[in-house]
């Protein structure tokens, strides 16, 4: 039996370590990078809850209904009548009192 | 010796053979209880809530939208102390005690809701309190953040999320989302562990339903329908705005409505849309479908002449009469007929058509039908009428002018932009686009045309007619928008006796329908006003109000005035050399009669015929028709201008 042969069964030995060593490494790094993502996941939804809570205020805010008291009543802005809509015609050429 | 040993093995085998025998029963032979309880131990199910898609506008603002809320429930069995806590939670809770202590002491009861949907905060104080038999689920809360705008159209939720009327019943498929539960495995603390991906399959939240529905456009009818029952002391008014080339609905609503966010406290009817749930008698807006009959004949024009009875007509033993007793018109032109609101000449035309093509017409228009639209409790119409009976000569005369038949306001908006648009009835749609949640395009609608009604040239002459009701001596005055020409019919119908039998003489629907501008319809109107009691003509009542919509409507959408009278015009100060440059081709101009405009700005035209032809009058002596530089004119160049009273200038 040559000096190689003798060494064949500890290399072999060594590899199926080192492989389970490794299969074990890549399990748990599946189960830290699945903390992770889950972590993530809830981060994600709290933004897109607060997203979804910032676009509402932001529609209360722009109401029409809310955007025409403000200009009446704080602001004292009144309506146009008719006869103080001035329209600009396109090209500039005239004036248009409505 | 020897036999204790043999009994000592025996013993031990027997033992082991036990336990290896117990071993494989409970490892190897399936166990549906163990298998339970192993799964129990290391499966957790996962349940992904969706969140309710968003309505938005034409132009992607949220008219409804969604978040996720935690609602409270207890598990009675777990509560100690159920007395002390109802009244902790009352008080943050903001309700009785009773009402609380009354779900806390359910005896056998495991799972009780105590409220649904709380606000962040309301979670927060209740969490502090730290009671085992509390808990919270996540739901997905509606939010209206317009609260009463269009809320006929947007209907509402349910508790348990489920539409229930208006976009949310008749969309709740794709709005609602798909809720999955899913079983995965679970660490030791409980959490979650990613199992091939698993969790990464996300939910599907709602389809988001892109209305055609104009904000702004909105708010201002439901403005100017709350402003026209208050300053008319009416029970109620509705509208609507629609494009009558696509069919689209730009804005629809009626007065009074409700918050879809406190539909408790609101009346039932309130939350109809009534323009496609009610029906109604129309009145003289109907005389429409009357004039198109007598135009498809093929034996009338607009020109064509009916004697008028001089205000009363006789139709068996009932007697016709015009709106106003002083109303006596002898020889009236069909254009004339729907200028004045003539009933009798209508009924004339009418009985000269005949059953058949005024039925056919009626029919054609989309009236007794449902107009199709995508929205929930359509009705119809209706009419005490029979295709197979003959009808009366009575009958004709008074579904002539809109009595005897019941239409919805959308039906009425709808057969008025078929003529608007050259005489397609569309399908008039409130969705035309469904997108998912991951933006891809579910359902998007195109303009549908239902069937062709009317020749171009018949709508033509439709269209020209109707512009006749808001000129000078129509009915339709004030309905007339400054700069652009419109085509409308006012409406004044008695009502129905609460009774059933014979009409009210005290109570009216008001209403105007229209298009504008005439020449190039971009908006259909309509306005109905309900039993108003300072005045009750259309005239009166619902034309300003359509004034003030297409004003609106014209204005915000950028559309430049088309006839501009010389009087709207602002003028700027010359400077004195204009002016002396102006004085010599005074002279010129004024020694060869009308100028040749070709090529002049609305106001070179506008300065020359102030100052050349003072003898005009200057509000209807002029009129521009067009903007840009003028193309046409008349009276032709070199005219003398005393020979006319008027001028007439076209620009491109």
């Amino acid at each position: 039996m040559s000096q190689n042969d003798k060494i064949k069964p500890f290399i072999s030995l060594i590899s199926l370590i080192a492989i389970a060593l490794v299969y074990v490494f890549l399990k748990m790094e599946i189960t830290r990078t699945s903390y992770e993502v889950l972590k993530w996941g809830r981060q994600v939804k709290i933004v897109s809850q607060e997203r979804s809570r910032l676009e509402i205020s932001y529609s209360r805010l722009t109401r029409p209904e809310r955007l025409d008291q403000i200009a009446t009543q704080q602001l004292s802005l009144v309506r146009a009548n008719k006869n103080q809509v001035i329209l600009m015609a396109a090209q500039g050429d005239v004036a248009i009192r409505q | 010796m020897k036999s204790r040993i043999i009994i000592l093995v025996i013993l031990f085998a027997t033992g082991f053979g036990i336990i290896a025998g117990r071993a494989f029963f409970i490892q190897v032979l399936p166990h549906h209880k163990l298998t339970q309880l192993r799964k129990s131990q290391y499966l957790t199910v996962v349940t992904l809530s969706p969140q309710r898609g968003k309505i938005v506008d034409r132009a992607g603002e949220d008219l409804a939208n969604s978040i996720m809320a935690h609602s409270l429930y207890a598990d009675p069995s777990m509560i100690k102390e159920p007395r002390r806590l109802a009244v902790q939670l009352a008080g943050i809770l903001g309700v009785s005690v009773s009402e609380i202590r009354e779900k806390l002491l359910l005896p056998k009861r495991k799972f009780v809701w105590i409220q649904r949907r709380l606000e962040p905060q309301v979670v927060a104080r209740i969490q502090k309190l730290k009671e085992p038999g509390l808990g919270f689920i996540e739901e997905s809360k509606r939010a209206y953040p317009n609260l009463s705008l269009a809320s006929q159209i947007l209907g509402f939720t349910g508790s348990d999320g489920e539409g229930l009327e208006g976009i949310e019943r008749q969309y709740n498929a794709e709005l609602k989302g798909e809720k999955k539960s899913i079983l995965s495995r679970r660490d030791a603390r409980g959490r979650p562990l990613l199992v091939n991906g698993q969790l990464f399959e996300v939910t599907q939240d709602g389809a988001q339903i892109e209305t055609t529905l104009d904000k702004q456009l909105q708010y201002e009818l439901e403005y100017r329908l709350s402003e026209v029952v208050q300053d008319q002391n009416a029970d109620k008014a509705l509208g609507i705005i629609m494009s009558p080339n696509t069919g689209e609905i730009l804005a629809m609503a009626s007065y009074p409505s409700f918050e879809p966010t406190d539909v408790s406290s609101t009346k039932v009817e309130n939350r109809r849309n009534r323009c496609v749930t009610d029906s109604f008698e129309p009145g003289s807006t109907f005389k429409l479908v009357t004039l198109a009959a007598a135009l498809k004949t093929g034996r009338y024009q607009p020109n064509s002449k009916f004697f008028c009875e001089m205000g009363k007509l006789k139709i068996g033993k009932r007697t016709i009469r015009e709106a106003e007793t002083d109303h006596k018109y002898g020889w009236l032109t069909m254009a004339e007929i729907l200028q004045f609101s003539s009933n009798i000449g209508t009924a004339k035309i009418a009985l000269e058509v005949g059953q058949e093509g005024f039925e056919r017409t009626i029919k054609d228009f989309g009236f007794l039908s449902k107009s199709g639209i995508d929205f929930p409790g359509e009705v119809a119409g209706l009419a005490p009428i029979s295709s197979s009976s003959k009808w009366s000569d009575h009958l004709v005369s008074n579904l002539s002018f809109g009595h005897g038949i019941g239409v919805t306001a959308l039906q009425i908006a709808n057969a008025y932009s078929a003529v608007a648009n050259g005489g397609a009835l569309m399908r008039p749609y409130l969705v035309k686009r469904i997108v998912d949640s991951e933006s891809q395009v579910i359902e998007s609608r195109e303009p549908q045309v239902q069937r062709r009604i009317l020749t171009k040239q018949e709508s033509g002459w439709l269209t020209m007619m109707l512009s006749g009701v808001t000129e000078s001596g129509g009915t339709g005055k004030l309905a007339k928008v400054d700069g652009y020409p419109v085509a409308g019919k006012t409406g004044t119908a008695q009502k129905v006796n609460p009774n059933g039998r014979g009409y009210s003489s005290n109570s009216y629907v008001s209403s105007f329908v229209g298009f504008v501008p005439a020449n190039q319809p971009q908006f259909t109107i309509f306005v109905m006003v309900d039993n108003p009691r300072k005045n009750y003509y259309g005239a009166q009542v619902a034309a300003p109000v359509f004034n003030k919509l297409a004003s609106f409507a014209l204005h915000k959408n950028g559309f430049m005035p088309i006839v501009v009278a010389e009087e709207k015009l602002t003028r700027t100060k010359p400077s004195i050399v204009s002016k002396a440059r102006n004085l010599l081709q005074d002279q010129e101009v004024s020694d060869l009669g009308v100028p040749d405009f070709t090529g002049l700005t609305v106001r070179e035209v506008a300065k020359r015929i102030s100052r050349y032809a003072p003898q005009l009058e200057v509000a209807d002596g002029a009129e521009f028709i067009g903007s840009g530089k003028a193309v046409n004119q008349w009276p032709q160049p070199g005219t003398p201008w005393s020979e006319h009273k008027k001028i007439r200038v076209y620009f491109k």
